[in-house]
């Protein structure tokens, strides 16, 4: 199979997947008490029987669920998302604005993760039993063990407020007309500390995943051969060992994906970053179904693509899983 | 009673401002304003949209800094001129005459005239949770003169003008809505005005941006290039974006209550708690009459015997608050009966009081568990139910929290009927007939409305006094009447009243001239400045 | 290998955070006790914190007798200063001593109920999936799927924002994310041991399908599960903070997370009212992920050594 047609043949494999996980969402979210009528009585604090009787009714709130559920299988298969009940905007354009936002995020906290990850692994199998081993370890379980949103606030009082080196938060500078190299190094600025506090949690993973990958690796007869031909001791690591590495940390970091996206709800929180976490956490407060499947749909198309990326990926690094599939 | 919009629950009364002090304006009048610079506001909730003709749900949106109404209230509550120069009312009250402001443009170069304001209302009445009531009996707008409206009412409408300021009733361009479902005009997101500033961007879940108008109407104004308002959700972010300098002004605490105190004495800061004057938050208590325990009466007067009502306000409102034992707030002075006190904190007589109801103490000391909601808007409305929980644990009464998501709590209280007490927020209004009488009225015993009276309180007399008052023209008359009602709800006690909440405004103190009327969040900054030039 | 398959030597080292590795020089290759085990400093370690933990549970709230939740004295009391506060109290005056004593049960028992509700059902599911094969795996697969698509906080979020926020709540979000994880890895080892002499010698002897799965092959397996257990307890506690932190947490007891939740709006200013639980809270999931490892390389010395 060419990377091509497995790339279609898993997308296809998908698609029923998604489809199941709209329905089972459409259903949850039905069990949850209250509707968007009720919820903007409660937040705008005033409420008439005219009014919340006359919203639910252009909402469509007041047929039958299945009904609904057939409406919106319907506006799926005119590949729409719908319009969504709180923004009257479609759900598509209310995603199109955060997801790249979210995809930014997530994607440079997992980089941050596996880059930090595997060079502290790297370190530690080198150094295997000794202090600096020893040391490693700890260091990064303790970031394993603390809570991201603490992790974020320390970080906002650290480096934003005590020392003024970064912003509090935010995705960009508002209005700023800064192009080229010193963009990107802005952008950087307000990327770094939610980033961080999204990646603390994955280094220790993909550090002792990269620690006892090597290990074995390490003791596999033909890097032992290797180091005993003269080989640099730091060659062969590089060569033969973070190659062979690579697969499970990648395996493993396709599977966080969905876990990197949930935990994108509190720290984007705390650093008021524009992306897609806050926007599911408005739609289920507001019970905006209509957006909250939109984004469950998105993200698990996002998830899809990240493990066909990682398969993909794989073939690359190891050539034999293609031949054995 | 009206609950308390997210936005409008800052706007209490100013009278009895804790921290009265003096309009900005006097001390900054001799000062020369500085032209330019950007002014960075920030909000906790992202507004849905960013006119308010639909819902006034979450955050303010752009308010009067882009879109207008006839009039402004002033920081004294008198009503001022804004796209109306001047009005009239006839003898009988019922045909409003405004004149407009002539040569002003919309931000799309069309000039503003008579039909778009007929144009607006007509929708408003329909479409507008509150504008609903205050144009109920709007028969007819004759828009006939380009620089002339006039509402033909088919009863008096005395609260008219205080409901057409920018906020509540904002004038948008008939030529976009025409034609159009309002609710969906897409335009309600990128919004055309006549304000001083003009809509540049709104980056949603980021910010707005805003710029000036160079067409502005009023002469030499605005001072301001630009405007940002920022959207940041947690509130200990925003203080760490005030330290940081990173914004310059925000509203209704938009810190956490207990670090206000960084501010206070810090000269690069300022605090202000006028420019709430509308509305009025009483914290309360609301009893479920429909059921054991709390339809008794020493129940109840055991749950008010048991409030330390000084502790109440200093650890829960941290002191920004004063006491409010009756159903109109202090603030609301024209109708405030200063005679009633709080049942006196006095745990011994709860106590009595309890076992006289017939509800001694079991073997493990409680007397009995009762279902407890808290409005989940306010984190402070949170602290105070961990407040009476304890409190209520001191004599005996087991009361476990709920703590539901908004649209839950809704269905719960107001659908479901199924807590036993309440703790909430709720403005009074500006008038009782306003926020007052949907709390207590019998007629307002409605199943699946929200902040209808859910405690189901029936009195005849009450609901009598609430009918007469409404079109008593008498001020002196409808006072009585109105005192008359406090004291009885005081007696019946279907609800304890605790505190009417003063909401804080934190600034740079760089910002000058921002506080020039009662509309807080959704001010106009027409006529601000930074000393600074801006950070 | 399709993305949602993984290779069951992968799946192996699906034990957050990559288990095994945290004292090489544990490799005891010995079996015969507990005793060589807690003769290693790090697991002896461990062992001791969580053994004081779930003592603390068990025996805290004896200690101070209340509800933890009165208001009991001054607001924001430092700690140390005052001993009928030993470690103060928070902006409403409860004692945070008292709150972290009784946190301590709400915490464990959150992540313990979580662990054992996901082992069950995820166990059964992936053994049963795994030794079946055909349709039934097929279908586990997809179900396994379907979980691992959508992000799990979100869906835990869902449900506990439209449920009432309370212990129980909380608990059922909790596992209904966490039993994949344990589906799959149960389901792959289950898989990899299938082919194994043990099992084929158990088969042609005419055991029953059950037997030896739930005889054979699942006590071959314990190890790792077990490992997988003191992972989940320690992310559920996390987790269980998290959400305390966006408010969803049981507004009726005290856990170290929701003590967080309601100290956090005076982080800037006092420091004790979240440190003191968030020390709670990391010391405890540092000690159960040592433990994990120290318990994997003391039962699977292959592994790693």
């Amino acid at each position: 199979m060419t990377l091509l047609s497995r790339l279609g043949f898993l997308l296809l494999k998908a698609v029923p997947t998604v489809f199941i996980v709209v329905t089972l969402s459409f259903f949850f979210v039905q069990l949850a008490p209250g509707d968007i009528a009720d919820y903007i009585a409660a937040s705008s604090g005033a409420a008439t029987e005219e009014g919340t009787s006359a919203l639910r009714e252009s909402l469509g709130l007041d047929r039958p669920i299945l009904e609904q559920l057939l409406h919106y299988y319907g506006t799926l298969a005119q590949f729409s998302l719908g319009q969504s009940m709180r923004f009257d905007v479609p759900v598509t354009e209310l995603i199109a604005a955060r997801l790249p936002s979210t995809l930014l995020l997530v994607g440079t906290s997992i980089t941050l993760a596996l880059a930090l990850g595997i060079a502290a692994g790297a370190v530690m199998a080198l150094n295997a039993g000794r202090s600096k081993d020893r040391l490693l370890s700890a260091v990064t379980l303790v970031l394993y063990s603390i809570p991201s949103f603490w992790i974020g606030l320390m970080l906002i009082i650290v480096f934003a407020v005590q020392l003024g080196w970064l912003p509090t938060g935010g995705a960009e500078k508002i209005g700023s007309r800064a192009s080229g190299f010193s963009y990107l190094l802005e952008r950087g600025r307000y990327l770094l500390l939610p980033s961080l506090a999204l990646a603390s949690y994955y280094i220790a993973i993909y550090a002792r995943l990269t620690r006892s990958s090597m290990l074995e690796v390490i003791r596999q007869d033909h890097v032992r051969t290797a180091v005993a031909k003269g080989l640099n001791r730091w060659q062969v690591s590089l060569r033969h060992i973070v190659r062979n590495a690579l697969i499970p940390v990648s395996t493993m970091a396709g599977m966080h994906i969905a876990g990197i996206l949930g935990g994108a709800v509190v720290v984007e929180t705390v650093f008021s970053w524009p992306g897609m976490g806050r926007l599911t956490y408005e739609a289920i407060n507001a019970r905006d179904y209509v957006l909250l499947l939109g984004i469950l749909l998105t993200s698990a198309f996002v998830v899809i693509i990240a493990n066909i990326l990682v398969d993909l990926l794989h073939r690359v690094l190891d050539p034999r899983i293609g031949a054995r599939a | 009673m009206t609950r308390l919009s997210r936005r409008d629950f800052g706007k209490l009364l100013a009278g009895t401002a804790l921290l009265g002090s003096l309009p900005s304006s006097s001390f900054a009048a001799s000062e020369k304003p500085v032209q330019g610079g950007t002014l960075r506001v920030v909000m906790g909730l992202e507004p849905a949209t960013q006119v308010e003709i639909l819902q006034n749900a979450g955050g303010a949106g752009v308010g009067g800094r882009v879109v207008e109404g006839l009039v402004t209230e002033g920081l004294d509550l008198s009503i001022q001129p804004q796209l109306a120069t001047s009005w009239s009312v006839s003898d009988d009250g019922l045909i409003y005459t405004f004149k407009l402001r002539e040569g002003v443009t919309w931000h799309d170069g069309t000039p503003f005239t008579s039909a778009d304001v007929a144009h607006t209302y007509s929708f408003l009445k329909d479409v507008h949770p509150r504008r609903r009531n205050t144009f109920a009996n709007l028969v007819k707008i004759d828009d006939s003169d380009p620089h002339t409206v006039v509402l033909h009412f088919s009863r008096p409408a005395p609260a008219l003008l205080p409901a057409l300021n920018a906020n509540s009733a904002p004038i948008v361009p008939k030529h976009l809505y025409e034609g159009t479902d309002p609710r969906t005009n897409p335009w309600n997101a990128k919004p055309i005005g006549t304000g001083p500033f003009v809509f540049r961007e709104w980056v949603r879940g980021s910010h707005t941006l805003l710029e000036r108008n160079p067409n502005y109407w009023a002469p030499e104004q605005p001072n301001l290039d630009a405007i940002i308002i920022r959207y940041i959700p947690d509130a200990v972010t925003r203080l760490a974006a005030f330290e940081a300098n990173e914004v310059d002004i925000g509203y209704s605490t938009p810190v956490p209550i207990g670090e206000l105190a960084r501010f206070k004495n810090n000269p690069e800061f300022k605090l202000d708690t006028e420019g709430y004057s509308l509305g009025g938050g009483l914290n309360q208590i609301f009893f479920n009459l429909r059921f054991e325990p709390f339809k008794k009466l020493e129940v109840r007067q055991a749950v008010a015997h048991a409030i330390d009502i000084n502790a109440y306000i200093a650890k829960v409102w941290q002191g920004y608050a004063i006491p409010s034992p009756s159903a109109i707030v202090p603030a609301m002075k024209h109708f405030h009966d200063a005679s009633i006190k709080h049942y006196a904190y006095d745990p011994a007589e709860a106590e009595r009081l309890l076992d006289q109801a017939g509800y001694p103490r079991g073997a493990d000391g409680t007397r009995f568990t009762v279902r407890f909601t808290a409005n989940p808007f306010m984190s402070q409305v949170i602290d105070g139910a961990n407040f009476i929980r304890s409190a209520l644990a001191e004599i005996g009464i087991r009361a476990e929290i709920a703590l539901y998501d908004h649209p839950t709590y809704i269905k719960k209280l107001y659908t479901e009927g199924a807590f036993d007490l309440d703790i909430q927020v709720l403005a009074n209004g500006y008038d009782p007939t306003d926020g007052i009488q949907r709390g207590y009225h019998s007629g307002n015993i409605k199943e699946g409305l929200a902040w209808s009276n859910h405690a189901h309180y029936s009195n005849p007399e009450v609901d009598r006094i609430f009918d007469e008052a409404a079109y008593e023209p008498n001020p002196e008359k409808r006072r009585a009447l109105y005192v008359e009602l406090q004291q009885i709800l005081h007696r019946d006690l279907p609800a304890v009243n605790l505190v009417q909440y003063q909401p804080v405004t934190v600034s740079r103190a760089a910002l000058r001239d921002h506080l020039i009327d009662q509309q807080n969040s959704s001010t106009s900054y027409a006529r601000a400045w930074l000393a600074d030039g801006g950070a | 290998m399709t993305p949602l398959e993984i290779d069951p030597n992968i799946a192996r080292r699906y034990r957050e955070p990559g288990a095994g590795v945290f004292d090489p020089a544990l490799g005891s290759r010995n079996r015969w006790g507990g005793i060589r085990f807690l003769k290693t400093p790090s697991a002896a370690l461990a062992t001791a914190i969580l053994a004081f933990g779930i003592l603390t549970a068990i025996v805290g709230p004896i200690l101070r007798p209340g509800d933890p939740l009165r208001i009991t004295g001054e607001p924001l009391i430092q700690p140390f200063v005052d001993w009928a506060h030993p470690l103060g109290t928070d902006v409403l005056g409860r004692d945070l001593f008292s709150g972290v004593l009784f946190g301590a049960r709400v915490s464990l028992l959150v992540g313990l109920s979580v662990a054992f509700i996901s082992l069950v059902v995820g166990v059964l599911i992936g053994a049963i999936a795994g030794y079946a094969g055909g349709w039934i795996d097929w279908v586990v697969t997809r179900g396994i799927e379907i979980f691992q698509t959508i992000p799990g906080f979100v869906l835990l979020v869902v449900l506990v924002s439209v449920l009432e926020p309370s212990a129980t709540t909380v608990i059922i979000g909790l596992a209904l994310i966490s039993w994949d994880a344990v589906a799959r890895l149960t389901r792959a080892e289950v898989i990899n041991h299938r082919s194994r002499e043990y099992v084929l010698a158990a088969e042609t002897s005419g055991v029953s399908g059950p037997r030896i799965l739930f005889g054979e092959i699942l006590p071959n397996i314990a190890p790792t599960l077990i490992v997988t257990a003191s992972i989940i307890v320690a992310s559920a506690i996390l987790a269980e903070s998290a959400l305390s932190f966006l408010g969803l947490g049981d507004p009726n007891a005290a856990s170290w997370g929701s003590m967080i939740g309601s100290g956090r709006e005076q982080i800037r200013s006092y420091w004790f009212p979240t440190v003191i639980p968030g020390a709670f809270i990391v010391v405890t999931v540092f000690a159960l992920n040592v433990l994990g490892d120290a318990l994997n390389d003391f039962l699977n010395p292959r592994s790693n050594g």
